[in-house]
């Protein structure tokens, strides 16, 4: 339990998002984490909005909205967002940590490929090295979600962008 | 909650609360709770697991006292408006710095670096005017982990392994179809002031002689999994009637529960089980809300006094009846009250036939108006004759408004029969 946890909220995953976060400025990113403590480990850190059970109702909607309209470029979540919350704009998604389930991955996966003309989207998951995270990792691969490319229409219909 | 099942009953684990070691643990976990005042959630938790890491045998009884503990403890839950308006400034900081209207780049330090953290939080820091230290420990320190503690209501130790057995047995009883309580009638005091407590819950019991036993008393009680409305609240309210039992010198219980895959197990308990209740100031006891509707009373009908009731009324058929109230007029005059809240669609619809077969009116009864979303129910109270004249409805409680034409209108007919 403890290597698993240890596994999911490594040093090097923050110092890793850090850059990642930087290299994708201007875009929507969405960050899931696998429990509330990492969220709030990385908005505290990286002073960013966080979305869990604990976010009271009036600050929940205010931080989707801001989202949403792009006033907020990057939201933290544990499982609120994995589904039933449409937030069309987001591009990126981070996968800091995750339970093994394909189910979670894919929903995870499917917040940022709200279709949309010309949109790109691209989904990183962090995974620690030679841990048992890499493995769960290959298995949610297999998955038909990850098989070939997916294409989405640009804006005149005509072009293809594929989801990586 | 721990229990065993054999042949179809139910054999609850309950600890023994002389144990010395466990003794030894609870007051432990009391220090700790009643040392917690001022502290963080986080702090008294961490506290609490490193009492609970010695704790003897099975982790989940230590899990279930310390849940007692902490039911028993008040957190500063209050939104914090100013932490709320400080995320909202360092947001729209932050997010001016990473979306691309900004540019973002620290001289002499390269992307990505670890140290241009510190220089990004350093700025937004400045910003809302405050230091790094203060923003990170300000920023999200409404959390429940940061929320402190500001009250802690203390008992002893042997007192928390007695209300954890009895908290085993409410668990239970949340599950239940249905619940018989026999009681010897000749504690009469005790009997009444268990009843009371019945009617304080909103709960209502079909209370006969005991067929089996002489000179004994049957309560039947819905249980909350009979009922297709309000499972939750009925359960909470018949889980709090129960300590009321344990009070009671000589009781036996027998209930129907649905545990394991839904099945229907059964459940005896009598005075043995030696769980001592927490009701502490049980003959004193009033709700709030009848306190309430009693200074209510006392200011707008001051002819009329409100107390709770003392004693059976005699109705026709072979049940008792023990109304809610008892209202005394200052001329003497007495008259009942019994009132009927959501989940009572069975019982009123007895008690209605029961009532309309009465001459003169023993009973002033009110209905909460939810019943009425039963149409068999609606139809039965509309064409009752005894309900249009002794009869009001009310939504959450009985108002004096509906009350005062119903007394009037009582007393005039009481005071024309003599």
């Amino acid at each position: 339990m403890l290597q698993k946890k240890l596994s999911q909220a490594s040093g090097a995953k923050v110092d890793r998002l850090w850059k990642l976060i930087q290299q994708h400025k201007g875009d929507r990113m969405l960050v899931f984490t696998q429990d509330n403590e990492m969220a709030y480990r990385i908005g505290n850190n990286f002073l960013l909005p966080v979305l869990t059970h604990h976010t009271k109702l009036p600050e929940r909607e205010a931080f989707l909205k801001s989202f949403r309209s792009g006033e907020y470029p990057i939201l933290v979540t544990s499982k609120v967002l994995n589904e039933g919350v449409d937030v069309p704009d987001a591009n990126v998604g981070m996968i800091v940590s995750g339970s093994g389930s394909i189910r979670e991955h894919v929903q995870r996966l499917g917040r940022i490929l709200r279709a949309r003309p010309g949109k790109q989207a691209i989904l990183y998951e962090l995974v620690s090295k030679d841990t048992g995270e890499y493995f769960t990792n290959q298995r949610r691969r297999k998955h038909r979600a990850y098989e070939g490319p997916v294409v989405l229409p640009d804006e005149s219909g005509q072009n293809s962008a594929q989801i990586n | 909650m721990c229990f065993r099942t054999n042949r179809g009953k139910i054999l609850p684990k309950l600890i023994n609360p002389e144990a010395t070691k466990l003794l030894e643990i609870a007051e432990e976990l009391l220090v700790v709770f009643s040392g917690s005042v001022g502290q963080v959630r986080e702090k008294l938790e961490e506290e609490t697991k490193q009492v609970l890491d010695g704790f003897p045998g099975n982790a989940i009884v230590g899990r279930g006292l310390e849940k007692l503990l902490l039911d028993r403890t008040e957190f500063d839950t209050e939104a914090k408006t100013e932490l709320s308006d400080l995320r909202g400034k360092v947001f729209f900081n932050s997010a001016e710095i990473f979306s691309a209207k900004k540019a973002f780049h620290f001289q002499g330090v390269e992307m990505g670096d670890k140290a241009d953290l510190g220089h990004y939080q350093s700025e937004i820091a400045k910003s809302v005017g405050i230091s790094v230290e203060q923003l990170s420990r300000q920023l999200y320190g409404d959390l429940p982990a940061f929320q402190q503690v500001l009250s802690f209501r203390k008992m002893t130790a042997a007192s928390l392994l007695h209300r954890y057995n009895c908290a085993q047995l409410q668990g239970l009883l949340l599950r239940c179809e249905g619940l018989t309580v026999s009681l010897p009638e000749s504690k009469a005091a005790e009997l009444r002031q268990l009843l009371k407590y019945l009617r304080f819950n909103k709960l209502l019991a079909k209370i006969s002689h005991d067929q089996r036993k002489k000179k004994t008393l049957m309560l039947e009680i819905d249980g909350p999994l009979s009922l297709f409305v309000n499972t939750q609240k009925y359960g909470l309210n018949l889980a709090n009637f129960f300590p009321a039992i344990l009070q009671q010198p000589e009781w036996e219980l027998d209930a129907e529960v649905r545990i394991r895959k839904n099945h229907v197990h059964s459940l005896h308990l009598d005075q043995s089980c030696g769980i001592r209740s927490h009701y502490r100031q049980f003959l004193a006891y009033i709700p709030d809300e009848i306190q309430m509707f009693s200074h209510q009373l006392a200011k707008q009908i001051p002819d009329w006094e409100l107390t709770s009731s003392a004693d059976f009324i005699p109705l026709t058929g072979e049940s008792l009846c023990f109304p809610d109230f008892l209202l005394k007029h200052h001329s003497g005059k007495k008259v009942s009250m019994e009132l009927f809240h959501k989940w009572h669609v069975a019982p009123l619809q007895s008690r209605l036939e029961q009532l309309d077969s009465q001459k003169g009116g023993p009973l002033l009864i009110g209905i909460n108006r939810s019943l009425l979303k039963n149409m068999q129910l609606a139809e039965q109270v509309e064409a009752s004759t005894y309900f249009s004249h002794y009869g009001f409805f009310f939504r959450e409680a009985p108002t004096i408004t509906k009350l005062r034409p119903l007394l009037d209108s009582w007393l005039s007919n009481v005071q024309k029969t003599n």
